[in-house]
């Protein structure tokens, strides 16, 4: 069985039935594990949401899998979507010993595998656990994530606060926190994406942090990286270079890369001389960094530096057949509509219709680019019938599906190209809070616009270097 | 993807019941095993289908059974229906599968170990008799599937690599049909008796139904076991465990009884 990738950060196996001694030795096969592998994801899990019978047999062969991907990928293993008798069970099995993590939900795993998007102003998370170790731990995780944890020390207290659950992004319940990957937690907030660090900075910063995240962000067209050092000690001179590397690196780009709250005290001068040098600037809290002059253009996208490189290539144009074709066929599959192909020009981006919403996704590889799908709400609800079953009005759902239709296409055309010996990696997708966002990202560039309708929907296909 | 259009052409090719095969059943509805035996022995396609299987490993008869009028006899007038309806779904059966990795000789496993359990079910729970055949039918839920998905793979592999969706939850979202649909359809064409029919639809596990109704608690027996037979490694690295959502909350009335029949520890 093949995991689902859940916001590049999850890999859910979904098993439907038993998990038994038997059925667990199929479950996930030598290539199921070669394309975990692949994914390079910093959480794999187990949902339980289908599994009616399991017991010890079928969780430790599980497991053993399991923790020969935790070894190679340095990843946090385990289960979630289990009810209050699966949960119980687990300790049973392991008289309390348990050897990886418990996540209620997919939702609740989201929040410890880092790389949501903030939702709302309030991250106030709810916690409790009977146990106070648990507790604690489960805390301070979730505020080392940019979230404030409201604990409960007991259950009355919890049923007390459970009474307003609408104050609180998410509720930690019924989780056990086993070992746990030690990446850099990160966020995205509107357009910019922010790290949290935490402790005392040394080399050790360089496998913590997620350089694959890091330049998928910047290949969709994230500008600006704000790393929260709120809770950082001090740094040493590895922790610097890799800062001063990753701002340089960040440079074709145009991104912007702040440093938040650092106790300027006890860092040495130099280093901060050195990183100022480098790009980075420095803030004393996030208040400041948000009022900043040069932020706010960045995030307003206005003034934002582009990508050196602002035309396509030959090589990239060439396949601009095959990207088409996917969009295409992946919009026809999903809608069961016929496309009419209504222009193609090469020029910068002009958005076609009202109501848009759009979502991209980079690739790298032998070509390098990214794909951009703009339409307007009615068809994102359409097409994306199939995967949320529904026509949503939820924003946030249909934001969500219109990444995972992006994603859908970029997958295509990877098979596709790969078929002519093109070789290509994908990035996450990257959803706009609106139009605007999307033409700040894709200014200055020129591109090739497809547009098409779908019965009376417009429809357009950007490809940008 | 797939259009109603294409699901109805399907339907189309699917044959009806031979009439040998018809003519045997219906007497075996009158209870006239004899006169079935003869009848069934008109096709020897099926009789040589019924020979493998009665003689083979699982059904553990202790001389070999050669005669049709032997066979009968020794399977008595529901069992002899479901193998009969298991034939059908078998002569349906592609040479080469073209979604799931299976060939003709897993499938049989599958449906022959499918109906054993759910024989002994019946038997253990006191199921009307009649129900028998259940099993046998829903299976055909499977062939239907790979041929409807067959010429569709790499889109579904695509969509299932970004969500968990089951195969009978994509062919609703793109037309409308659902396999147990589909299955009932096929009943339909194949003459199974309506109530049978009913508990198939039923055992997909996309309705509620009540307790009090017998046929509910057998399809809660129905879909728990198809989805013990979907868990073996052969199932799921055949990629069957997917045919259809399961439904763990239906199931949940009868799980403890069902890991007593059937031997779950």
């Amino acid at each position: 069985m093949r995991p689902i990738v859940k916001k590049q950060r999850i890999a859910v196996f979904t098993p439907q039935g038993f998990l038994d001694g038997n059925s667990a030795s199929g479950l996930i096969t030598m290539q199921d594990m070669e394309a975990t592998r692949s994914t390079k994801v910093s959480m794999i899990l187990v949902s339980m949401k289908k599994v009616v019978f399991f017991n010890k047999n079928g969780v430790t062969i599980l497991l053993d899998t399991l923790i020969k991907l935790q070894k190679d990928m340095k990843a946090t293993i385990g289960f979630c979507d289990y009810n209050k008798k699966q949960y119980e069970a687990f300790f049973n099995f392991f008289e309390g010993e348990i050897p990886f993590s418990l996540f209620k939900t997919l939702d609740v795993a989201m929040l410890f595998a880092g790389g949501v998007e903030a939702k709302s102003d309030s991250e106030n998370v709810l916690v409790y656990n009977e146990d106070s170790t648990q507790r604690s731990m489960q805390a301070i995780e979730i505020y080392d994530r940019g979230y404030n944890p409201v604990v409960a020390q007991t259950l009355d207290d919890f049923e007390k606060k459970m009474q307003d659950s609408e104050k609180f992004v998410e509720v930690v319940e019924s989780t056990y926190l086993g070992f746990m990957g030690n990446k850099i937690a990160a966020k995205t907030r509107g357009n910019c994406v922010v790290y949290y660090l935490k402790g005392f900075l040394d080399g050790s910063v360089t496998e913590q942090f997620d350089v694959m995240y890091h330049q998928n962000c910047l290949k969709v067209g994230f500008q600006l990286f704000m790393f929260d050092a709120t809770r950082v000690s001090s740094l040493n001179i590895h922790a610097a270079n890799f800062f001063s590397r990753l701002s340089t690196a960040g440079a074709e780009y145009g991104a912007l890369i702040a440093i938040v709250g650092l106790d300027m005290e006890k860092t040495p001068k130099a280093f901060v001389e050195e990183l100022e040098d480098a790009g980075i600037m420095f803030f004393e809290n996030e208040t400041d960094f948000l009022t900043d002059e040069t932020v706010r253009s960045m995030a307003g996208g206005g003034s934002a530096i582009k990508k050196e490189k602002n035309k396509l290539t030959k090589p990239v144009v060439a396949k601009l057949p095959v990207f088409v074709e996917s969009a295409m066929g992946t919009l026809q599959m999903m809608t069961n509509m016929i496309a009419q192909k209504e222009s193609m020009n090469i020029q910068p981006f002009a958005a076609k219709g009202k109501d848009l919403m759009a979502s991209s996704v980079a690739f790298y590889g032998d070509i390098e680019g990214m794909v951009t799908l703009v339409m307007p709400k009615r068809l994102v609800q359409k097409s994306c019938m199939l995967l949320v079953g529904e026509e949503s009005e939820d924003e946030e759902v249909l934001s969500d599906a219109l990444s995972e239709l992006v994603n859908i296409v970029a997958g295509k055309s990877k098979t596709s190209l790969q078929e002519s010996g093109v070789n290509i990696n994908i990035t996450l997708p990257r959803s706009y809070t609106s139009i605007e966002d999307l033409k700040s990202t894709l200014e200055g560039l020129q591109g090739v616009q497809v547009n098409f309708s779908f019965d009376d929907y417009p429809f357009t296909f950007y490809l940008s270097p | 993807m797939i259009t109603s259009q294409q699901i109805g052409e399907y339907l189309k090719r699917v044959p009806p019941l031979p009439e040998a095969i018809g003519g045997t059943l219906r007497l075996l509805s009158e209870g006239e095993l004899a006169s079935a035996a003869k009848t069934a022995s008109e096709d020897p396609a099926l009789i040589y289908y019924l020979k493998q299987v009665v003689n083979s490993a699982a059904y553990g008869f202790k001389q070999e059974l050669k005669e049709p009028m032997q066979i009968f006899s020794a399977l008595g007038t529901e069992r002899a229906r479901e193998l009969l309806y298991a034939y059908m779904v078998h002569s349906v059966a592609p040479e080469k599968w073209g979604y799931f990795a299976l060939d003709k000789d897993g499938f049989t496993h599958f449906q022959l170990s499918f109906m054993q359990r759910w024989e002994k079910i019946v038997s253990a729970e006191k199921i009307d008799e009649k129900y028998t055949s259940a099993a046998a039918i829903m299976s055909a839920g499977v062939i239907v599937a790979d041929a409807i998905f067959a010429d569709h793979a790499s889109d579904v592999a695509l969509l299932r690599e970004n969500s968990d969706l089951d195969l009978d939850t994509i062919l609703e979202r793109v037309s409308g049909f659902r396999f147990e649909r589909l299955v009932a359809a096929i009943a339909g064409k194949w003459e199974v008796e309506r109530d049978v029919t009913e508990l198939v639809t039923l055992a997909f596990g996309r309705s509620e139904c009540s307790d009090s109704d017998s046929a509910c608690r057998a399809a809660r027996f129905l879909h728990l076991l198809l989805f013990y037979e979907l868990s073996r490694p052969m199932m799921l690295d055949a990629g069957v465990n997917a045919f259809i959502s399961f439904n763990p909350e239906f199931t949940m009335p009868v799980l403890d009884r069902f890991e007593e029949i059937v031997g779950v520890e």
